[in-house]
């Protein structure tokens, strides 16, 4: 087979991970960084995969994970001049308290309550519910995302999870509608 | 509220993702095109093959189709999308002469993948019979595993894949389409729908599948090794390959296989169009 013609199936092959990883990594991305830079990032990180592709995963979930995983890197080296982060923390969307109903009411200042805990989470711990609920990664792949064991990854959830409802059981019940200033992070268990 | 599911369920309903700008396709296809654009050192090793058309070819005795040697009978199209790069398994290392049979997990995703493979095979010509096909064969040689999917008036779906190639390479080989006149067939009768040779990552893999009558319980080839290669025979239908070039002139020439029937009996008959 000629050259070219490889060169033909390596980029088919790109183009259908690209494809089929395109939507999920943006919104990873998003729940990161600032939203108008994602598409940035994301160009970036499949530039990279394309790079590398010989090494992708042969498995679809493993490969999802990998490229989740070149994204975090590329991102936790964004900052120069800056010590390199330890982890990414994930935002929330902003939850306010404008034009609710009644009926509404709780679940309205369960959010902001929630908001203020996860705010006041280390970024290693938003980090590892951020990988389990919204990117709804199993352990294994959470872990290669993070470069870490399956078993490591268990515990930094279930201790991500402990601090989360430690801080929700500990908040002051609030009386305002603006969430919590997040002045400093809790430290990482 | 301090459930880990009621928590997980408050916090997707709060995902920033939500609230950010949608995907731009424009901008997603313009960024591909750069990407694609830009020079890569030598790629690894790799072994793509073929194509996916419909080419029809007039038999002396009936339409078909043929690739590289391999035919369908009737109106059908020949399916061959791209793979496979340098993993899985091109070279049928694990292939076997004897078929395991696909259970689980492993044959909900043959066959996922099979239908998927094959819908739009024709233009969608099809896709009233493929909604309705259901599995008759899913049997698995090594790395490789073979879906039949049969549905009303003749129509047959048949994909051969290696299920450890990467998932975004998976290709498959095999057939769509239906006969132009479906005749019952006699208990012992055996009547293909596929039969020859195709090319996957450059080397040669001889196929059969077909229908068979209600007193076909086994079918068995021996190879030119003098291998003997066991077919899948269920619901009707049978299916079996092997690599190499073996049926490389069954279209025309046909080729021997031994029939088993459901009494113990045996009969040797030529598997022809």
């Amino acid at each position: 087979m000629s050259h070219l013609s490889r060169a033909h199936d390596r980029a088919d092959a790109f183009r259908s991970l690209y494809e089929s990883s395109y939507a999920d990594l943006l919104k990873f991305v998003q729940r990161r960084t600032e939203p108008a830079n994602a598409e940035d990032v994301v160009a970036e990180a499949f530039l990279v995969v394309w790079r590398r592709f010989s090494e992708v995963p042969a498995d679809e979930n493993n490969a999802r994970a990998w490229v989740f995983g070149i994204t975090r890197n590329l991102m936790l080296n964004a900052q120069r001049g800056e010590q390199r982060r330890q982890a990414l923390g994930v935002r929330l969307a902003e939850t306010t308290p404008e034009c609710f109903s009644t009926s509404h009411a709780d679940l309205v200042s369960s959010r902001i309550d929630l908001g203020r805990a996860w705010a006041l989470l280390s970024e290693v711990h938003q980090e590892a519910l951020g990988l389990a609920v919204f990117e709804n990664l199993a352990a294994p792949q959470a872990a290669k995302v993070l470069g870490i064991s399956p078993v490591a990854f268990r515990l930094r959830l279930t201790r991500a999870r402990r601090a989360l409802r430690l801080l929700l059981d500990h908040l002051p019940h609030h009386a305002s509608d603006i969430p919590a200033a997040t002045p400093e992070k809790a430290s990482t268990l | 509220m301090t459930s880990d599911q009621n928590l997980d369920t408050l916090l997707r309903s709060m995902d920033a993702a939500e609230q950010s700008p949608p995907s731009n396709p424009a901008r997603a296809q313009a960024d591909l095109n750069r990407i694609l654009s830009c020079r890569l050192a030598p790629a690894a090793s790799s072994s793509g093959w073929g194509f996916s058309r419909e080419l029809a070819k007039a038999n002396r005795r009936r339409r078909a189709v043929t690739l590289g040697g391999l035919a369908a009978a009737a109106t059908a199209a020949l399916l061959v999308m791209p793979a496979i790069s340098g993993e899985g398994d091109p070279a049928f290392a694990t292939w076997t002469a004897v078929p395991g049979t696909l259970i689980g997990s492993e044959r909900d995703n043959a066959v996922s993948d099979c239908r998927r493979s094959t819908q739009r095979v024709g233009g969608g010509m099809y896709s009233a019979e493929h909604s309705a096909a259901e599995v008759a064969i899913a049997e698995r040689r090594g790395a490789w595993v073979t879906v039949l999917l049969s549905g009303p008036d003749g129509f047959e779906a048949t994909c051969t894949t290696d299920a450890t190639a990467p998932w975004f390479e998976k290709g498959s080989f095999g057939s769509v389409g239906k006969p132009n006149n479906v005749a019952a067939l006699s208990a012992r009768a055996i009547a293909p729908t596929q039969l020859g040779t195709g090319t996957i990552a450059d080397k040669p893999i001889s196929l059969a599948s077909g229908r068979v009558g209600a007193d076909v319980a086994a079918i068995t080839y021996t190879s030119a090794s003098k291998e003997e290669v066991t077919a899948t025979v269920a619901k009707g239908h049978f299916a079996f390959w092997l690599p190499g070039n073996d049926l490389q002139n069954a279209s025309d020439q046909g080729v021997p296989v031994k029939v088993t029937y459901k009494n113990g009996s045996t009969e040797k008959q030529i598997l022809d169009f």
